[in-house]
């Protein structure tokens, strides 16, 4: 498939939209509510699957290569926010004890979700701007739907870092148009500008998204409280898609903007190895040792935060995104296989990141404690929910039969430095022991303060099970094709076509379709 | 928002974006101006609005005083989960 002019690319974020908005105008019963969300969510699911198997190396556009363009990378990204968007409605149904504010959260909900995929299916660094704010606008209230003083001050946080970032970028964006006239991003308009302005701009623009990314040192002003303190269905788009999506945006605009700049990649580089190792070694302090001591907490009360944790991690795994990126740019002959690896992550780190949330959030709802020195175990109570949280936390420890195993084998190349690779087996093994250490407090944790429950830990519902289950099962699917695929031993088939396809979506990240400069 | 109407017909994209991003800055600005409240509320010391024993006594107490709603869903704070474990299902000592 080619170009080609079509309304499907607009099924997605109308439809999801849509959702939101009519279902509160219709009912308040929590079950219509979700029924008609579930069903839009379901029509754009479909509508996108469909041209996630059909693009190949084309794109779908509406109006014109300018406005919403779905190719197969945009295609693969909105694909993943669909399916945890699902999973986290799902998983709300349940989770609200205050049911009329279900209408309201479903609002805002698919108008955050809308933002996010109009942030991937765009050229048109305006409309990504856009996007970019509405996303903030919509999120940062999610934020105070637990209704603590604690989220009222995440909150804030993430306003005025989301600020700072969006005028860093309208910054840059003044200065492309100044420089090509246009606010297109295409390799056409940046092929004439200067040398040292495109360096400039893509630094501008690498500050900018790395705010909303959450790397180093940017992220940890308001990534932990944000992703802590929010709903936990939100918790997951924070990590698994919004940080995300910003770093697949960047990775967009500073791949087109292609600045020739060893400078430039050391900084990303830089930036994205600090953010690797400081996460996750806080992610470490925060589940043996506290807030008191890893710090960026909004509570009061000093917390061994089972969300915090997950947090941090993301503050980790964001920077693989601009390590991935810095070496693209260090070696441009292989930015097309760092791009993949983007891709890669995008998928490993998206699933792990929001089963762990999603699993976290049982694990509280079940022992109405989100503090591990006070979790006195829960052994059976969350069933097989505990062996879905192991799966995430393997899984981002890069471990073989998981999808971790993708970013591991990416970093383990020839084309990454020894001293890169350390660094990302450090981070890694700081996350495995965060993740056994955590699931040990969940399963058999002894407070050393008296702790009592007023009674029997209650079975979670099922809904709030199902999303850990679903991922748990893809990461494992995934993972033991690649990793048996990859090695010669079974799959390979399936493993080539999974390679193959992720080289055409990955020059689609930088081009509106592969092979295709304009 | 009017602006931004009126430069999207006019067709001048500058000008459109310079609209867009003071709608966008004056959002912010509402946000903020009913966030902050909430962050950094005011307390008022009930026992103070007293007059030597002429006025009436304070009526009211300390915690009716002031108490805000979570900023823009406008439903009360929920305290119970202020140590990060709900207080009405689990008791915690030393």
């Amino acid at each position: 498939m080619a170009m080609e002019i079509s309304l499907l690319p607009l099924v997605a974020p109308l439809v999801i939209l849509l959702g939101g908005l009519v279902s509160p105008l219709v009912s308040k019963k929590e079950k219509l509510l979700f029924t008609i969300n579930f069903v839009c969510f379901a029509v754009a699911l479909v509508a996108n699957t469909w041209m996630l198997l059909k693009l190949g190396g084309g794109a779908l556009f509406y109006p014109n290569e300018y406005g919403v363009l779905v190719n197969s990378a945009s295609a693969f990204v909105v694909e993943i926010t669909l399916v945890l968007g699902l999973l986290g409605a799902i998983y709300s149904l349940r989770y609200f004890e205050d049911r009329n504010i279900l209408g309201p959260f479903y609002l805002l909900y698919s108008l955050f979700l809308t933002s996010l995929i109009l942030m991937a299916v765009s050229f048109n660094i305006l409309m990504i701007y856009v996007a970019f704010e509405a996303s903030t606008i919509s999120g940062g209230i999610l934020i105070l739907f637990t209704k603590r003083r604690s989220a009222t001050k995440a909150a804030v946080r993430f306003f005025i870092m989301s600020v700072i970032g969006a005028l860093t970028i309208l910054v840059g964006i003044l200065y492309q148009n100044s420089l090509t006239g246009t606010f297109l991003l295409t390799k056409g308009a940046f092929a004439a500008i200067g040398a040292a302005d495109a360096v400039v701009l893509a630094s501008i623009y690498a500050i900018g998204f790395g705010i909303k990314v959450g790397v180093f040192p940017f992220g940890l002003l308001w990534l932990p409280s944000a992703h802590s303190e929010a709903p936990t269905a939100v918790s997951a788009i924070l990590s698994g898609v919004m940080v995300q999506i910003a770093a697949f945006a960047v990775s967009r605009v500073i791949g087109i903007i292609s600045p020739i700049s060893d400078l430039l990649a050391y900084m990303l580089i830089g930036l994205g190895g600090l953010s690797v190792i400081t996460g996750a070694a806080l992610a470490a302090v925060e589940a043996t040792a506290g807030s008191k001591w890893s710090r960026f907490h909004v509570g009061s009360a000093n917390i061994r935060g089972i969300k915090r944790i997950w947090a941090f991690s993301t503050s980790s795994e964001v920077g693989v995104f601009y390590l991935l990126l810095g070496l693209g740019l260090l070696v441009p002959s292989l930015l097309p296989v760092f791009m993949m690896g983007i891709l890669l992550h995008f998928l490993n780190h998206g699933l792990s990141k929001a089963l762990l949330f999603f699993d976290s959030g049982v694990v509280i709802e079940t022992s109405h404690v989100a503090d591990l020195s006070v979790l006195r175990g829960l052994g059976s109570s969350i069933g097989v929910n505990a062996l879905t949280y192991l799966v995430g936390g393997l899984s981002l420890s890069l471990i073989p039969f998981t999808l971790g195993y993708t970013t591991f084998r990416e970093f383990t190349s020839g084309n990454v430095s020894m001293g890169i690779t350390a660094l990302i087996l450090t981070a890694a093994a700081f996350i495995l022991f965060t993740t056994l250490y955590s699931f040990r407090c969940i399963m058999s944790g002894k407070p050393k303060m008296k702790v009592v429950s007023a009674g029997e830990h209650e079975k979670a519902s099922a809904l709030l099970r199902i999303p850990g289950v679903v991922l748990a099962l893809c990461i494992l699917t995934l993972g033991i094709i690649v990793t048996l695929g990859a090695n010669g031993i079974a799959f390979q088939g399936y493993y080539l076509n999974i390679e193959e396809w992720f080289q055409v979506a990955a020059e689609t990240i930088v081009a509106p379709f592969a092979g295709g400069l304009v | 928002m009017g602006g931004v109407v009126v430069a999207s017909v006019i067709g001048d994209f500058i000008l459109l974006f310079a609209f867009v991003e003071i709608t966008s800055v004056a959002m912010f600005f509402i946000l903020t101006l009913s966030l902050i409240p909430a962050f950094f509320p005011d307390k008022v010391k009930a026992e103070a609005i007293f007059y030597c024993g002429l006025g009436k006594e304070p009526y009211i107490s300390d915690e009716e005083v002031y108490r805000p709603n979570v900023p823009l869903l406008n439903v009360p704070y929920d305290t119970n989960w202020d140590n990060y474990y709900d207080k009405r299902a689990v008791k915690v000592e030393g």
